[in-house]
């Protein structure tokens, strides 16, 4: 008893001494610390929603007076795109983009889906980390350099099989939609691929398993268990690849021969949404139809990445639950 | 019967016969069915893979190759100056990084040759490479420095002389310099203000509609193409504004690009932090603020430092957005200038410009060793990027015993 | 190396001679020979990480896909050594089916779980593969609980439901031989009750080895008994004996609680 007595007055002693524990009295100091740390974040916070916020308005402000000026079914579906001539007809921009990424698709990430099932599934193990290290470089080498690569060594060849197809006299050449998907296809097939192993090991183990008990072959496991496994991750890998594909901008400009009309063929010249933006941005003067119509396209190529996004988020939401 | 089998376990005739009747099930791999097609399948599947992975290293390789001649062309006579603002102070630096990076390659190469001798005389396989000590790393380093900034004027000419629109021997000093200074400036914007948000999704984050808005603004920008955040930047800084190309407007159109990746992996380290490790802090007195600027942030560092490599990457890679902000031109009088609100392109623009409105006889070889240099920053970045996740485990481990050791 | 005699009856479904495992420099089984006979369970009991379970999965040859694995002696399955070179471990496997200790539906439709194996195996005809799916699924007690819900994910089943699909699904391929490691482990005692019960059942047609944790489960549904300890073959003889009276020390301590 006395022990414990002695022991309360102790402790009543020494909590007048120290610091109280109330707030507000003794650690004002921190407490500045705290909401001042606390309001920089939420303004961090705040920062991030207001320029994103802003940046849209902007677009959407001068996109939508160019929508007005022109109308939007003679933007989606005229074929004429002559600024000089106040002819905004962007249908050979759109299905410039479109097909140059659907290509890049065909070209580059069924390839790369392939291999990733052959890689995760089939491959010798001691080569699937270099073969990773070597995707992960190839992923992160600058758009510019493959456009550059392409316009060098891609271009001269497709011009040689244009002639093959169309004749030695025809009027074909590299530049085109061909080599614009082939080079978005080269350009996305790393990321896809590496996006695809992912997914694909996170199919468990157990299933791999409980295949190959059945009497399966590591060819119908890989085929008929990972694959469908993790279809909705490598679908996203592909839809990533798609998007990437549709907004890039200067490699295709090097390779796609910048014609502002819709091509005859793969293999002549065209030209994409963001193709044309850059290239005719520098000229178009300010509050002009010409430049407003570019902001215009600018946000079907948004609404396009939109979509997309909008398809992969509802596919990675649904495979979360 | 054998005499292990007890009784009552006699199996039924007809059991007995069925099993006798399917013995003759084959095993052998001729007798199954498809097995030769999944074999050619396979062949085929692998060939595929191996071109695939065959042209990407192919490219890159014949790249740095046709690159290594500008890379590697080292004066003996001092290569001459353009006589502008900053130029010896940036030759000295690029000076240092090339002899910093040729010391590193010859020591990470002797490293792994002595440690594969060492292990094959003493058949010990998991002797480790060997290391080098402070001191000899200080010297190492102390004589790098000397030796760059005494060879300065003597480093391969196209890493530090200025751009040629016309003739021939043209150099990409400048681009360097902005390519470099724009990850320093855009980091400057990214690294606050991603930070910041990051901590507050992590940890802070209290009102929903404005999670509820910071996610979808952060989606919005990752899902938007990179030209759009150009044609922002030409409307807001070109346009409105009216303040010209500027490295400013393209600092801040890239940090914007780069939000929604600092953000994502920032908070997902944060995240990562172990509740016991933040319990401790806060049983030992600290306040939630404290905790997260004392444990959180410094446990989750790496990752937020590998996300800011990483972006530094894309910076070093982005080409349409700084084209509509920064130009495509390098000025001459305000070539190193230090000064944010003058125009200028980096090298991946300058690769670009070069092949579509360059004229200048020698521009392949110019876009190779652009090309080159670029894809060895990348390296780099990628390679410290992976360094650092890597060390954030170990660090992370080490961060935990230290506090563990504390508490009790 | 002389082996250790074994009984080896010349009706012996399987039979393991000197049969080794290594991981990398571990030995994990070491020098076990023993035979399964036709329409029997046998049980195999032991401390955890005593090499029963890697043992049970080298009759089928289940660790041919992990790295650094090495079996030596062999294993013959109706006198046929299925480590012989030219042998296609998938043939081997379609003939000794195994089931897990975690049950792992694929996530199909319950009738798609059952005819997986079939439809690797190449049948294509839809009335087999229904006539089929409906006898495995019988056989493993769960016709009548999902007959009217065979379009369904496997995954929906409860715990012991899923594990009798895995069953099912093994059974559908109409093996000769069922190796089950710890099958009821993760389940709670009423759905461990049906698939012992199932398993005696499955007995008249097939050969069962079983790895288990529980010895109660050991005495309850086989008819031999091995124990292992530190990866060798301790002692095997029939269920009752091993339970009543062992012969070796290890396997009575064992039974008796003293260590494991």
């Amino acid at each position: 008893m006395t022990m414990r007595a002695t022991f309360a007055e102790e402790s009543a002693r020494s909590r007048s001494i120290a610091p109280s524990a109330r707030r507000g009295s003794g650690a004002a100091g921190v407490r500045w610390g705290d909401m001042l740390a606390r309001g920089f974040v939420i303004t961090c916070a705040g920062v991030v929603v207001l320029a994103t916020a802003t940046m849209i308005a902007f677009l959407a402000q001068t996109g939508i007076k160019g929508l007005t000026e022109v109308g939007l079914w003679p933007l989606l579906h005229g074929t004429k795109w002559k600024p000089e001539a106040d002819s905004f007809g962007g249908f050979a921009l759109l299905s410039g983009t479109l097909v140059s990424a659907s290509g890049a698709v065909l070209f580059g990430a069924v390839p790369a889906v392939l291999a990733a099932v052959w890689l995760s599934e089939l491959s010798p193990k001691m080569i699937r980390t270099p073969f990773r290290r070597v995707m992960e470089i190839a992923a992160a080498v600058p758009s510019v350099v493959y456009g550059w690569l392409a316009l060098v060594y891609l271009v001269p060849i497709m011009e040689h099989v244009a002639h093959r197809l169309y004749g030695a006299d025809a009027a074909v050449g590299g530049e085109g939609l061909a080599s614009s998907a082939i080079l978005l296809g080269i350009m996305i097939a790393p990321t896809v691929l590496l996006l695809s192993l992912d997914a694909l090991s996170r199919v468990p183990a157990e299933l791999r398993q409980g295949s190959a008990a059945l009497g399966a072959s590591e060819m119908q496991t890989a085929f008929r268990v990972a694959l469908p496994g993790a279809w909705r991750g490598i679908l996203i890998a592909v839809f990533f690849g798609l998007a990437r594909a549709a907004g890039e901008t200067m490699a295709v400009q090097m390779v796609i021969g910048g014609a502002r009309k819709l091509p005859d063929n793969l293999f002549t010249p065209t030209t994409t949404i963001s193709t044309q933006i850059v290239m005719d941005m520098q000229n178009a003067s300010p509050g002009t139809t010409a430049s407003n119509a570019l902001y215009s396209m600018a946000l079907v190529l948004l609404v396009v990445s939109v979509i997309i996004v909008l398809a992969t988020r509802l596919l990675s939401r649904q495979t979360a639950t | 019967m054998p005499a292990t089998l007890p009784e009552g376990s006699t199996p039924p005739n007809e059991a007995n016969e069925a099993n006798e009747a399917r013995v003759r099930a084959p095993l052998r791999k001729a007798d199954r069915k498809g097995r030769r097609v999944e074999v050619v399948l396979a062949r085929g599947l692998a060939t595929m893979a191996a071109l695939l992975a065959g042209a990407y290293v192919a490219g890159l390789v014949h790249l740095l190759m046709r690159g290594s001649s500008k890379l590697l062309a080292v004066s003996s006579t001092p290569v001459p100056r353009a006589g502008v603002e900053n130029e010896s102070v940036v030759r000295g630096f690029v000076s240092v990084a090339v002899f910093a990076l040729l010391a590193w390659a010859v020591i990470a190469t002797g490293r792994m040759v002595v440690g594969r001798v060492t292990r094959m005389r003493t058949a010990d396989e998991n002797a480790a490479d060997p290391k080098l000590g402070g001191w000899a790393i200080a010297a190492i380093a102390g004589a790098v420095v000397a030796v760059g900034i005494v060879l300065r004027d003597h480093v391969p000419s196209f890493l530090v002389t200025l751009p040629s629109e016309t003739t021939a021997g043209g150099g990409v000093g400048p681009e360097i310099f902005n390519t470099l200074y724009f990850a320093v400036l855009s980091t400057a914007v990214t690294l606050p203000i991603g930070v910041g948000a990051a901590v507050y999704m992590a940890r802070f984050a209290r009102s929903k509609p404005m999670v509820g808005a910071l996610r979808t603004a952060l989606d919005t920008l990752a899902s938007l193409p990179s030209i759009v955040y150009g044609l922002f930047g030409f409307l807001v800084f070109v346009v409105q504004m009216q303040a010209g190309y500027s490295l400013f407007a393209g600092a801040f159109v890239l940090a914007l690009l780069n939000l929604p990746l600092v953000v994502g992996i920032s908070e997902e380290s944060l995240r990562a932090v172990p509740q016991e490790v933040e319990d401790a802090s806060i049983a030992l007195g600290a306040t939630r603020v404290q905790t997260t600027l004392r444990v959180t942030l410094p446990y989750a560092w790496p990752g937020i430092l590998s996300a800011l490599v990483l972006s530094v990457g894309r910076v070093f890679a982005e080409s349409a957005p700084l084209i509509m902000t920064a130009g495509t031109t390098i000025s001459r009088g305000s070539a190193y200038s230090l000064n944010p609100f003058r125009g200028g392109e980096t090298l991946a623009v300058h690769l670009w410009y070069v092949n579509s409105s360059g004229l200048s006889p020698d521009k392949a070889d110019v876009s190779a060793g652009t090309a080159a240099v670029l894809v060895v920053l990348i390296f780099l970045t990628n390679l410290g990027a992976s360094r650092l996740a890597r060390f954030g485990g170990a660090m992370g481990n080490k961060a935990t015993s230290r506090l563990g050791k504390a508490t009790r | 190396m002389k082996h250790p005699p074994i009984d080896a009856p010349a009706d012996a479904k399987m039979r393991a001679v000197g049969l080794s495992v290594q991981y990398g420099e571990k030995v994990a089984v070491n020098e076990v020979s023993l035979s399964l006979l036709s329409n029997e369970v046998l049980a195999f009991i032991g401390p955890s990480g005593c090499g029963k379970s890697t043992f049970l999965r080298t009759l089928n040859r289940m660790n041919d896909s992990i790295e650094g694995v090495k079996v030596k002696g062999s294993v013959e399955l109706d006198g046929e050594d299925i480590y012989a070179a030219d042998v296609d471990p998938v043939l081997v496997r379609r003939r000794v089916g195994m089931v897990f200790q975690k049950s792992n539906p694929f996530p199909k439709s319950i009738f798609e779980n059952v005819a997986y194996g079939l439809r690797i195996a190449g049948v294509r005809d839809r009335g087999i593969l229904a006539e089929k799916v409906e006898r495995a699924l019988t056989q493993a007690a769960l016709w009548d609980e999902v007959k009217d819900r065979l379009d369904e994910s496997g995954l929906g089943l409860s715990g012991g439901q899923q594990q009798r699909l895995c069953i099912a699904r093994a059974l559908a391929v109409e093996p000769e031989v069922l190796l089950m490691d710890e099958p009821a482990s993760a389940l709670d005692p009423i759905a461990t009750a049906k698939i012992e019960e199932l398993i005696s059942e499955l007995r008249k047609t097939l050969s069962i080895a079983i790895v288990t944790h529980s010895m109660q489960q050991a005495a309850r549904i086989s008819q031999r008994t091995g124990f292992f300890y530190m990866g060798k073959l301790v002692e095997l003889d029939d269920t009752t004996t091993i339970f009543t009276k062992p012969n070796e020390r290890a396997t009575e301590d064992y039974i008796t609680g003293r260590f494991g």
